[in-house]
């Protein structure tokens, strides 16, 4: 119970830093969103009003004090591209990124968990060798290259899918799916590598472990010992990376939401910076670091409940 | 730079895609010589316009059209969004008392005629009959006032002159100026919209108006749906909807447009050209911008006349036309668009042709024998101003001038350079917020809020002033040549061109208007008859 008030309060003081950098961040760099809507033809009145309107005229000090204020008590405020309420707004986003990213967590576990293990069985030999060189790929290349790619080969020239042809999950449930495959590829790739090369190092570090001798001493063939005992150990240290990923299928979601057209947050935080939004910018990284303070929280608690030796100090 | 670089990628990845599957088949990017319909196109524009909507064979009626642009449109409030993209989509849905035409005129739209008094105080527009919004209602004269006092309101460019807004028989509206203003009636392509529906900003997301058409859908970072306006008062529109769908940048408008997910596009020619040369049709048009290489005349040494003659004699347009618009796009030597063509004074655009020797001379004049340095800052987001920098290096070096390369994104240029002219030279195509002569040479004046040249010229001055109080349309327009003339002896910029910008389609669609003003006129396209 202690450790889950401290684990909160830590919660909560990093999700402040992290508002507190986006306002600084915002500070430093110059842009005026009132300029930005009306563009260069605007006269300085017309500016002047739009800025009252929006209240940009106020220093953004007092801009990010109106701004918490509100968050604290659930009002995340209105958008100043948009002119909606930045809650309208992102909903409806943020569902495609999260269903972005679950297909990203299940292309990565089912592939790399599995490959990962045969790579160690295949110590030594060409097979690992060749996993070891691919894997190597895939963790080198960006993400921005491998969705054109991807586009070109899979939409272009295969014709798998439209690029540029967005379904929304509202409309046809099977359109996104086959649509998102893609994108969700793209982001899983370096994903899959990454894990992969983890998975086959830590089984391999099991195998090198004493008791994996005791038991093929004892008569126990390989894929007893692999199964019963060294994978349950082996996941243990995958995990943490598990909470890491987290982080990576977002960062890597804004670039291939934006090659890809998909109407993600990844994007609306793009369109957000580019726009100097600063309402719909402090809730968009507010959102993603509330989501992976959180998975990594579970991470814990699912470490712990797997193997109860490891202590959480609290 | 980025583009360049998806583009060699692109290419790289069209050409593991060609070698796998081992046929010709697929489209290359760079590959086709693309002579298509856009190299032969005229570049002063209006000729290589399609036949006017509605009386031309070949089309048919009906038909759903998927337009892709690559500037997200985030506002449809007439009155506070003026992005150049959100106004050339919502010219569909609003209408003003009066309309541009593709000549440049003014004709009648929510008033079916008008009269401007001798001294152009005194405007007086009549109503059309059952002129309807998008929701029904009939337009009436407490619709009109509104409109135009929210326009006053809104600090909408001209408005600030006007002193009453009246109607007596609620047939006829009476727009009094303070002072003479022949340009007014281009304002009052202002548009009307019902009265008390913006008071909150409200048409921002539910547009209302009177256009050929009507907002009916919009989804955030998608798209945003226009339905034909059943009841529009004049010639209706061919298609039956249009979906404006948001593409991430315009690199990948040729993507999409290829894939199958747009059928069409607006784009400079250096996009267009890369079209495959029979999958799609190309209009060629002006985008109506005065592309230049903007010199801060406030700061050394192009504070010196001389510095910035010889800039101009050292650059050359033709070469830039020629290396980054395939040759298409149309000369300029001052700050007029050619499609206001009453005003445009075309002899300017060869008073500066390539001359180093010239340019080395003025350079030794001004005390700079050697040469000098300066930086460019470049907006990112502008591929063609960015290629545009990367020609004028060479050009001006061979008159001993070298110019570094500053790129910056969207929002610092805005701010940095625009509101706070802290540059010493940019490259930036500069649009006009109405189809009138002042829109481009305002700014010029001495005092003027947008005047982010720093441009300092009693003679300007005085003939700006005049040229605003003729009331006489042939003087009027003496004096707009006479102040362009000025614009070019004093060197004020550098000015390169009026890029050209295409509107591309497949071959199922046909028609397209230009107008002397950035606009995508939907109603003037149609299905191609089969």
């Amino acid at each position: 119970m202690r450790y889950l008030i401290k684990k909160i309060i830590v919660l909560i003081l990093t999700m402040f830093v992290i508002s507190l950098f986006t306002f600084l961040a915002f500070h430093i760099i110059p842009g005026d969103p009132a300029r930005l809507i009306l563009g260069t033809s605007a006269s300085e009145a017309k500016l002047e009003a739009l800025r009252r309107q929006l209240g940009t005229d106020l220093p953004l000090h007092s801009q990010y004090i109106n701004w918490i204020a509100g968050f604290v008590r659930g009002d995340f405020g209105t958008s100043i591209r948009y002119s909606m309420p930045v809650k309208d707004l992102i909903g409806g986003h943020v569902a495609v990124t999260v269903l972005l990213g679950i297909m990203v967590m299940i292309m990565t576990l089912i592939v790399s968990i599995p490959l990962g293990i045969f790579a160690a069985r295949k110590r030594g030999t060409i097979t690992e060798q060749i996993i070891e060189a691919v894997t190597m790929t895939g963790i080198s290349i960006p993400g921005f290259f491998l969705s054109i790619l991807f586009m070109w080969v899979f939409g272009l020239v295969l014709h798998l899918f439209t690029p540029g042809n967005y379904v929304s999950y509202r409309d046809n449930p099977v359109g996104f799916f086959r649509f998102m495959f893609f994108p969700a590829l793209a982001i899983a790739v370096p994903q899959i590598a990454m894990l992969t090369k983890y998975v086959r190092t830590s089984v391999l570090g099991e195998l090198d472990k004493d008791y994996v001798r005791t038991a093929r001493g004892k008569g126990s063939t390989m894929h007893r010992i692999l199964y019963g005992h060294v994978l349950r150990n082996a996941i243990v240290a995958v995990i943490p990376l598990i909470g890491m990923m987290i982080g990576s299928i977002f960062s890597g979601s804004i670039i291939v939401e934006q090659v890809f057209g998909v109407p993600g947050i990844g994007r609306l935080l793009i369109a957000s910076v580019t726009g100097r939004d600063f309402p719909l910018t402090q809730t968009l990284v507010m959102y993603v670091a509330f989501v992976i303070v959180i998975t990594n929280f579970i991470v814990d608690i699912l470490i712990q409940l797997i193997d109860p030796r490891i202590r959480i100090s609290g | 730079m980025k583009r360049k670089l998806i583009t060699t990628i692109i290419s790289f990845a069209a050409a593991l895609a060609l070698a796998a599957c081992g046929s010709g088949s697929a489209p290359s990017a760079s590959g086709t010589q693309g002579e298509a319909t856009a190299a032969e196109g005229s570049t002063s524009g209006a000729a290589a316009a399609a036949p006017d909507a509605g009386a031309s064979a070949g089309m048919q009626g009906g038909g759903d059209f998927v337009y892709g642009i690559a500037t997200e449109i985030d506002n449809f409030d007439p009155f506070t969004a003026t992005t150049a993209d959100a106004k050339s989509v919502y010219f569909n849905i609003y209408e003003g008392l009066v309309k541009v035409s593709p000549d440049g005129t003014f004709k009648g739209a929510v008033a079916s005629d008008y009269k401007i008094s001798d001294d152009a105080k005194t405007y007086t527009f009549t109503l059309r009959d059952g002129v309807k919004f998008h929701n029904g209602q009939e337009v009436t004269a407490d619709d009109v006032i509104y409109s135009l006092q929210h326009a006053k309101d809104s600090k909408m460019t001209g408005f600030d002159n006007v002193e009453d807004i009246s109607s007596k028989d609620g047939k006829t509206i009476t727009v009094t100026l303070k002072t003479g203003d022949t340009d007014f009636l281009a304002d009052a392509s202002s548009p009307i919209v019902p009265r008390d529906s913006d008071n909150n900003g409200e048409l921002a997301k539910k547009p209302v108006g009177t256009g050929p058409f009507m907002l009916t859908d919009y989804a955030v970072q998608d798209h945003a749906t226009l339905e034909k306006f059943k009841d529009y008062w004049g010639t209706p529109a061919h298609l039956d909807k249009v979906t404006v769908k948001f593409i991430a940048s315009s690199s990948d408008l040729l993507m999409n447009f290829q894939s199958g997910a747009i059928q069409g596009f607006m784009a400079d020619t250096s996009i267009t050209q890369q079209l495959p040369a029979d999958s799609a049709v190309v209009n060629v048009s002006n985008s109506n911008a005065i592309q230049a290489l903007y010199l801060n005349n406030a700061a050394k040494p192009f504070d010196d006349v001389r510095v910035r003659q010889a800039v101009n004699y050292a650059v050359d347009a033709d070469g830039v036309i020629d290396t980054v618009d395939y040759g298409v796009g149309t000369k300029l030597g001052s700050a007029m668009i050619p499609n206001l063509k009453a005003y445009y004074d075309d002899s300017l655009a060869d008073v500066y042709n390539v001359n180093v020797e010239k340019a080395k001379e003025l350079l030794a004049e001004a005390g700079l024998a050697d040469g000098f340095s300066f930086t460019v800052k470049v907006p990112s987001n502008y591929q063609v101003h960015l290629d545009t920098a990367q020609v004028l290096v060479n050009q001006l070096a061979a008159a001993g001038i070298q110019m570094n390369i500053e790129q910056v994104d969207w929002a610092t240029w805005l701010e940095n350079v625009y509101t706070n002219r802290d540059y010493e030279a940019t490259i930036i195509s500069v649009d006009g917020a109405i189809a009138s002569p002042t829109a481009f040479l305002s700014r010029y004046q001495s005092d003027a809020d947008n005047n982010f040249v720093n441009f300092k010229s009693d003679q300007f001055d005085k003939a700006y002033a005049k040229a605003i109080a003729d009331v006489d349309e042939s003087a009027r327009e003496k004096d707009f040549k006479e102040c362009q003339k000025i614009l070019s002896d004093e060197a004020a910029s550098a000015y390169i061109q009026d890029i050209a910008y295409n509107l591309a389609y497949t071959k199922d669609f046909t028609g397209f208007v230009q107008y002397p003003l950035y606009a995508t006129d939907f109603s003037a396209i149609a299905r191609t008859a089969k």
